[in-house]
C-alpha cells in the first residue's frame, strides 16, 4: 500500500514537473509574441500556459498578461497591436512624420485603455523626442478631454502640459497647469516654477552683485592705503570663526554624501569672501559712524540674502546636485 | 560682531533649508523612553522551521507575537522578501497602530483555505513573528514574520494579523530549486525617493510585468529616517494599483543609498539575509547575497566609511563571490547604489567604489552591475581591467548592440530616477558608455537558462534600450 502510495505521489510530482516545462515553453512563445507586437497569438499563448499548470509558481505571470491583454482588446486588438509596435521601436522609430500617422489613426479609436495610452505615447514623443512643445501641448490637451482619467494619469498629462509650456517661456501658463494638478508643492513643479523665478531673481542676484563688488572695490581701495587694515582683518579669531562656519557644515555634509562636498565647497568659498569683504569694510570704513556702518551691513546681509535664496531656490529644485554642483 | 551674527544667520538659513542634510546616523529609535507595551529594545530568535536567525535593529521596543488585537489592528504596508533562500522561505513586514501586538502569517497553498480560515487547520498553517516600535511618536507598529520548509517552485497564499484580525490574501512564490535552469524574470528600479506619483507609475509598470522578484538599488526615500517618507513610499498609489499591492506579491530586495541612511527605518521595515560580517552594521543587513535558480544576487552597501568599504565589506564580497560554482550558476547580478561608471553629468563615476570592487567584479567574471544614485538611464559596454597605470576601465571584446562576447567583461547599468528629478548624461565624455537617456525607466530581465532577454523600458512604455545575451 506505501509503496502504492509513493508511486503515486513520484507519478503526481513528475507530471506536475512535465507541466510545468510545458508551461515555461509557452510562456517563452507568448513572450516572444508580445516582442513581436501580436498581442492574439500572445493572449492564446498565455491562455495555453495558464492551463498548463493553473497553480504553479508562474500562473499569476500568466493571470496578469492575460488580464492586462484582454483589458486592452478594443477592435480586435489591432489599435493594441500598434501601439506595441509603436513602443518596441522605441525613441529611434519616433520621426515626425511616424508620429504624425499613428496620431492621426488615434480620433477613430473606441473609448478605452488603448486610445488613452496612444494618445500618452504621442504627446510624450512631441514633447521628448521630436521637441515640438506646441504639437505636445495640443496632445497633452487632447488627452484632458478624454473620460476616465484617473488621479495619476491626470496629474501626469498636467505636469507634462507645464512642461511643454515651460519649453515655450510661458511660465506663467505652466504654474496654472500644476496649480490644477496639485503638483505645486512637487519637485517637478518646482522645477518648473524655479524657471519663472530665476528670471525674476535673476535681476536682483545681480543688482545685490554689483553693490557687494562696488563695496569690495571701494574697502580693497581704502585698505590698500592702510595694510594694517589688510592685517586687521586676517586677525587670527576672525580666521577661527570663519573657518568654524564654512567648514563645519562641509564635514559634516561630506560625512553624509561624498558627493555633497562640492556643493558645500562653493558655498563655504562664497560664505568665506562675504565674510572676508564684510570685516575689511569694517575696518576700511569708519565703523564708529553709523550710517557708514549700516550700508556696509545692508550690503553685507543683502549678498547673504542672495547667497541663502540661490542655494534654497536650487535646493527646492533639487537642482544642486542637477547642474553639476 | 553684528556682521558675523549676519553671516552665522545666513549660513544657518541656507542649512536649514536644505533638506539634503543630516542622514548622518540615521536613527531616531530610542529617543523616546516609553517602549510601552513592549520589552526589550533588540530582539533576537530563531523563527520556527527556519534554519537561519532573526536580529532586529535596536529600536525603542520589541515584542514576540500576542493575542492583544488593540485598537486598530488592520496591517497595512505588507510587503515580501527573502531573508533567508528564495526556494523555501519568505519574510512579511507590516504595520498596524501601536498596541496591536498579533505578528502572525497564516499561509498554504489552497488560496480559498488561506481566505476562509482564521487559524491554523488542512492545509493552512500559522508561524508567529515579533514586532517593533521605533520613532518619537510611537503611534504605529512594525511587524515581521519569516516562513520556512516550503516547496520550491510553489505559489503560496498567505494573509497577515492574527485572530480576527487579518489582512487580505496575497500570493507570493517560491524559487525553483537551487540551480535549476527554469527561467524567471525580475526587475530592477531605483531612487524613488521623493515623488510618490512617479514611483506608484513605476510600480504599476512593474506589476504589468508580473515579475518574480525586484530588485531596487537604493535611495527609496528622501531622508531614511523620516517615517511619513516611508510611508509615502509604501502607500503611493496609480488608480488602483498602490506600490504595497505589489510588493506584497513581489520580493522586494533593496540596497541601502545615502538618503536611505542605513536608518533604523530601513532595517526594522525590510527582512533581509543577516549574516553578520565582522565590521558589518544592520545586524547583517547591511550587505547580502541571495541565489535565484541558476543566478546569485549580491547587495552591497557604498555610502558607508572607505575602510568598510575597502576593508570587510570588499572581503566578504570577495570570498562570497569566490564560493559560487559557475557551472550550476553562470548568473551573478550585483547590486548597489553608486555607479563606478556613469557618464551623468550629476555626479561623475565613484572611484574609489571602482578601485575597491571591480578588480573582485573582474576575478569574479560578474555579469552585470546594477546601479542608481544618477537618476537616468545608461548602459556600459563590457568592462574588465583597468587600463595600463591608469583608473579607466578596459572596455573590451563587444558584441551587436554593446552586449558581451562570451562574457567578456561586466556590464554597468544605471536604472535609476522612478521619482527623484532627472540628471543629464554625456555619453560624449566617457569611452565606454553603450547608451544612456535622462529619463524615468525601470528594467525587466528574464533568464531562460543561459540566456539573458534584457528590457529598460520608459515610464510611457516605449522601449529604452533591449538586447538577448547568450553565454
Ligand atoms: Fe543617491
Amino acid at each position: 500500500m506505501t509503496v502504492l502510495v509513493c508511486f503515486a505521489c513520484a507519478f503526481w510530482a513528475a507530471s506536475a514537473r512535465a507541466d510545468d516545462v510545458a508551461q515555461q515553453t509557452l510562456i517563452a512563445r507568448a513572450e516572444a509574441f508580445e516582442r513581436e507586437s501580436d498581442p492574439r497569438q500572445a493572449i492564446v499563448a498565455w491562455s495555453e500556459a495558464l492551463a498548463a499548470s493553473p497553480s504553479s509558481r508562474l500562473a499569476r505571470r500568466c493571470e496578469t498578461r492575460i488580464a492586462y491583454l484582454e483589458a486592452r482588446r478594443e477592435n480586435d486588438f489591432v489599435p493594441l497591436a500598434r501601439l506595441m509596435r509603436m513602443r518596441q521601436g522605441g525613441r529611434a522609430s519616433q520621426t515626425r512624420p511616424s508620429i504624425e500617422r499613428f496620431e492621426a489613426t488615434l480620433d477613430a479609436l473606441p473609448a478605452g485603455i488603448v486610445r488613452k495610452e496612444s494618445r500618452m505615447l504621442v504627446a510624450e514623443a512631441w514633447m521628448s523626442s521630436i521637441r515640438d512643445p506646441r504639437r505636445a501641448i495640443r496632445a497633452y490637451r487632447a488627452l484632458l478631454l478624454l473620460d476616465a482619467l484617473e488621479g495619476n494619469e491626470r496629474r501626469a498629462i498636467l505636469s507634462g502640459l507645464a512642461s511643454a509650456y515651460s519649453a515655450l517661456g510661458d511660465s506663467d501658463a505652466a504654474v496654472r497647469a500644476l496649480n490644477q494638478a496639485g503638483l505645486g508643492d512637487t519637485p517637478v513643479g518646482a522645477t518648473i516654477r524655479l524657471e519663472g523665478e530665476r528670471r525674476v531673481g535673476r535681476v536682483a542676484a545681480y543688482g545685490a552683485l554689483v553693490v557687494f563688488i562696488l563695496l569690495a572695490a571701494a574697502a580693497i581701495w581704502r585698505a590698500r592705503i592702510d595694510l594694517g587694515a589688510v592685517r586687521k582683518t586676517l586677525a587670527g579669531p576672525r580666521i577661527a570663526a570663519a573657518v568654524f562656519v564654512t567648514v563645519i557644515p562641509l564635514v559634516l555634509a561630506r560625512a553624509y554624501d561624498a558627493s555633497a562636498t562640492d556643493t558645500f565647497t562653493l558655498l563655504g568659498a562664497c560664505v568665506m569672501c562675504i565674510l572676508f569683504v564684510a570685516s575689511l569694510a569694517g575696518e576700511a570704513f569708519d565703523a564708529r559712524k553709523p550710517a557708514k556702518a549700516f550700508a556696509v551691513a545692508t550690503a553685507c546681509s543683502a549678498a547673504f540674502a542672495v547667497l541663502a535664496t540661490g542655494y534654497l531656490l536650487l535646493d527646492r529644485a533639487g537642482g544642486l546636485i542637477a547642474i553639476g554642483l | 560682531m553684528t556682521l558675523k551674527t549676519l553671516a552665522l544667520f545666513g549660513l544657518l538659513l541656507a542649512l536649514v533649508g536644505c533638506e539634503d542634510t543630516g542622514a548622518l546616523t540615521g536613527t531616531d529609535a530610542g529617543l523616546n523612553a516609553d517602549a510601552g507595551p513592549a520589552g526589550n529594545r533588540q530582539i533576537s530568535y530563531t523563527p520556527e522551521g527556519c534554519a537561519y536567525a532573526v536580529t532586529s535593529p535596536m529600536v525603542a521596543g520589541t515584542a514576540m507575537h500576542a493575542d492583544e488585537a488593540g485598537a486598530s489592528p488592520a496591517p497595512d504596508h505588507i510587503h515580501v522578501s527573502w531573508a533567508g533562500p528564495s526556494n523555501s522561505t519568505f519574510a512579511v513586514n507590516w504595520r498596524t497602530g501601536y498596541d496591536t501586538m498579533l505578528s502572525q502569517v497564516l499561509y498554504g497553498t489552497d488560496e480559498a483555505a488561506v481566505a476562509s480560515a482564521d487559524g491554523p487547520g488542512t492545509g493552512v498553517t500559522v508561524q508567529s513573528g515579533h514586532s517593533m516600535v521605533y520613532g518619537t511618536a510611537l503611534t504605529f507598529r512594525l511587524h515581521e514574520a519569516h516562513v520556512c520548509g516550503l516547496a520550491d517552485g510553489t505559489r503560496y497564499f498567505y494573509k497577515v494579523g492574527g485572530a480576527g484580525h487579518w489582512s487580505e490574501v496575497f500570493d507570493v512564490a517560491t524559487a525553483p530549486a537551487l540551480a535549476s535552469i527554469e527561467s524567471f524574470t525580475f526587475a530592477v528600479s531605483g531612487d524613488s525617493r521623493n515623488e510618490p506619483s512617479i514611483w506608484a507609475e513605476t510600480q504599476k509598470a512593474i506589476n504589468d510585468h508580473a515579475v518574480d522578484f525586484q530588485v531596487f538599488s537604493g535611495d527609496a526615500v528622501i531622508l531614511g529616517a523620516l517615517q511619513p517618507e516611508w510611508d509615502s513610499f509604501f502607500e503611493a498609489a496609480s488608480g488602483d494599483v498602490s506600490v504595497q499591492d505589489v510588493i506584497a506579491r513581489t520580493p522586494f530586495m533593496l540596497a541601502n543609498g545615502n538618503h536611505d541612511g542605513l536608518a533604523t527605518n530601513y532595517l526594522a521595515q525590510f527582512a533581509l539575509p543577516q549574516e553578520v560580517t565582522p565590521g558589518e552594521r544592520g545586524e547583517g543587513e547591511e550587505w547580502y547575497s541571495f541565489d535565484y535558480a541558476n543566478a546569485h544576487f549580491v547587495v552591497l552597501n557604498d555610502t558607508s566609511t572607505s575602510s568598510l568599504i575597502e576593508g570587510a565589506e570588499s572581503t566578504w564580497l570577495r570570498d562570497d563571490l569566490m564560493a559560487v560554482d559557475r557551472t550550476t550558476t553562470p548568473w551573478i547580478f550585483v547590486i548597489h547604489h553608486v555607479p563606478p561608471y556613469t557618464c551623468a553629468t550629476a555626479h561623475s563615476s565613484d572611484l574609489t567604489l571602482r578601485a575597491a570592487w571591480q578588480p573582485i567584479y573582474d576575478e569574479a567574471r560578474v555579469d552585470f552591475v546594477f546601479n542608481g544614485h544618477n537618476h537616468n538611464y545608461e548602459r556600459s559596454r563590457p568592462i574588465r581591467g583597468f587600463s595600463t597605470g591608469g583608473t579607466e576601465g578596459q572596455v573590451q571584446a563587444t558584441g551587436a548592440n554593446g552586449i558581451p562576447v562570451n562574457n567578456s567583461g561586466t556590464v554597468y547599468v544605471v536604472a535609476a530616477g522612478a521619482g527623484a528629478p532627472l540628471y543629464g548624461v554625456d555619453p560624449s565624455t566617457t569611452s565606454y558608455t553603450h547608451i544612456a537617456e535622462s529619463v524615468r525607466n525601470y528594467v525587466i530581465v528574464t533568464i531562460e537558462n543561459r540566456t539573458m532577454h534584457y528590457t529598460a523600458y520608459r515610464l510611457d512604455g516605449t522601449v529604452l534600450d533591449q538586447f538577448d545575451y547568450t553565454k
